[in-house]
């Protein structure tokens, strides 16, 4: 009898740590993100930041310039979506508004295996089999650019993308189907005035959760984009994004450097980017449900 | 419209049937190149290319890696979802604590790998060690654990609670008799997918607890250990014909089974409760 007693404020304890344990955590990321990106943030080089140039352990002058790198992240994320989200949307529609049961029941599985294979074996997929192609294709003198990152990656964020897009679609009632039937609208002229327009909050937050997928990414674009920091936006050449660069550098400088709090510092900025696109995501997918 | 109306559907159906067509054959490509290199490996003897063919290590490595952060993250994310949805009441504050959560599973696994390296390594004086990646691997799982189990359990009709409620019977035993069980096999499925997500992490592993394996490795929870997906990577830099081509089979094989088995749990629980209404 007495174990009956305790159990309830037990387990109502021990819950309540569990999770407070989890809201210490996510505070501890932020905090210490915040406290490791402070050094650099208040010192004078935080000045490059804004530089062309990212040359943190150059002899005569150490420039911190985030613009290369962003432009490496930018450049192959917008390349990967650009790919990725005509391609899933596509999807996305044909699985909620026109394939059958049985048809979806087969594809849909099959798409989402994609979410859960390991990245650097879609990285080695991509080193074997994309490279080559990309070399061949546009006669380059390297295969490892960051278009060819971008086509592993638009195949990374597929699933993505697709399976929240479908969700959303599905998601709308089917009342408003069946009026844009009614009123004499096909099947694609429903899908297109009536489905996509109500879920557009839906399929906004199927972008920007590929989008920070997307940008998030590190093995594949270390594996394939050639990892050189240049200022350029040109899809066939080599470049080198944010993850790249603290993946890269993080192991060899010394800590508490300049070096290892401006590598911080990017991690940061990824960090609140990436929080940010998630959040708003969410919070339009919560609605879409409510709709 | 109307016209186009076949052909723009036609159109859609292709792409969706080619992205999955894609996936099979991404599949059949590893498997075949694996069993390729195996064959094609006669006369090479181990580290002809600097890299070892012994791949038990990091296969052991991975595994030993997700079973211990299983033990820390599957109580705390499963015990933190309990309590928001049975014992948190409703406010604003667990709504954006919901929010948040939802939006930290989302994020990429750097970041996770270079809070672990901060916290872990540096910080609690782990070092590069099979503890700070289990730490690591914990933080970075708990939010999906916790995500899955609150829908798991917020999917349980209220009037299963009321009933027991009404029974006499307290919260906990509420949970534990009436709501646990049915959400269970969501948890699980979930929980597999999520085991899926950390056994082929690469970045965070390489922060935090992993070196380049050259053929020998000591299992202490104070060492750095080895692991499939980073073996993976190695292997690809150094220019290795075989080494790659044999590990990422067994890492596909490994996630295959582990999506096949979420499957399962999927269909057969989904069955039984259409059976049981």
């Amino acid at each position: 009898m007495n174990g009956r007693e305790y159990s309830e404020p037990l387990a109502k304890l021990t819950f309540g740590i569990f999770a407070g344990l989890v809201g210490l955590m996510i505070t501890a990321m932020l905090v210490l993100f915040v406290k490791e990106s402070l050094p650099f943030l208040t010192d004078s080089a935080v000045f490059s930041l804004f530089d062309k140039h990212w040359t943190p352990i150059s002899t005569q002058f150490s420039y911190y310039g985030i613009l290369p790198l962003l432009a490496g992240s930018v450049l192959v994320t917008v390349t990967a979506l650009l790919i990725a989200i005509p391609l899933g949307l596509m999807a996305g529609v044909y699985l909620a508004e026109i394939a059958g049961t049985r048809e979806r029941e087969l594809l849909k599985p099959t798409i989402e295996l994609i979410a859960g294979l390991p990245t650097v074996l879609l990285g080695f997929a991509g080193f074997v089999l994309i490279v080559p192609l990309v070399k061949s294709l546009f006669g380059l003198s390297i295969g490892l650019t960051a278009l060819t990152g971008a086509v592993v990656l638009a195949f990374m964020v597929l699933p993505t993308i697709i399976t929240i897009s479908d969700e959303a679609l599905r998601a709308i009632p089917s009342s408003y189907k069946h009026a844009g039937l009614a009123l004499g609208g096909g099947r694609l002229q429903t899908i297109l005035k009536v489905s996509i327009p109500s879920a557009k909050r839906g399929i906004l937050a199927a972008i920007l959760l590929g989008f920070s997928r997307a940008i998030g990414e590190t093995v594949i674009v270390v594996l394939l984009t050639g990892n050189s920091a240049q200022l350029s936006l040109h899809p066939f050449l080599p470049v080198r994004t944010i993850t790249a660069t603290i993946f890269g550098e993080i192991g060899g400088t010394v800590v508490g450097t300049t070096h290892y709090s401006a590598l911080f510092t990017m991690g940061l900025i990824l960090f609140l980017l990436a929080l940010t696109c998630n959040t708003i995501a969410y919070r339009f997918l919560n609605r879409t449900v409510q709709l | 419209m109307t016209r186009y109306e076949p052909a723009i559907i036609l159109l859609l159906r292709a792409t969706t049937w080619g992205v999955a067509l894609l996936t099979i054959a991404f599949i059949i490509f590893v498997l075949l190149n694996g069993a390729n290199a195996l064959f094609s490996a006669s006369g090479y003897s181990s580290g002809t290319f600097g890299m070892p063919t012994d791949i038990l290590p990091p296969l052991l490595g991975s595994l030993l890696l997700t079973i211990t952060t299983l033990l820390f993250a599957l109580p705390i994310g499963i015990g933190t979802a309990i309590w928001l949805t049975e014992f948190a009441g409703q406010s604003r504050l667990i709504d954006y604590l919901r929010l948040v959560t939802i939006a930290f599973s989302a994020l990429p696994s750097i970041i996770y790998g270079l809070f672990g390296m901060a916290l872990f390594v540096l910080t609690l004086g782990g070092g590069i060690s099979f503890i700070s990646g289990v730490g690591t691997l914990t933080c970075l799982l708990i939010p999906t654990i916790v995500v899955i189990s609150d829908e798991a359990l917020r999917s349980v009709p209220q009037g299963y609670r009321t009933a027991s409620l009404a029974l006499g019977a307290t919260r906990w035993t509420t949970v534990r008799t009436a709501v646990l069980p049915i959400a269970l096999s969501s948890i699980v499925t979930g929980a597999i997918l999520g085991i899926g997500r950390i056994i082929g992490s690469a970045a965070p592993l390489m922060l935090t607890a992993t070196v380049f394996y050259s053929g020998t490795i000591s299992f202490s929870p104070f060492n750095p250990v080895a692991a499939l997906p980073v073996h993976l990577f190695y292997a690809m830099g150094a220019s290795d014909p075989i080494a790659p081509s044999v590990t990422a089979p067994l890492l596909l094989v490994l996630t295959l089974v582990l999506y096949l088995v979420a499957f399962g749990v999927r269909r057969i629980s989904s069955r039984r409760i259409t059976a049981n209404e």
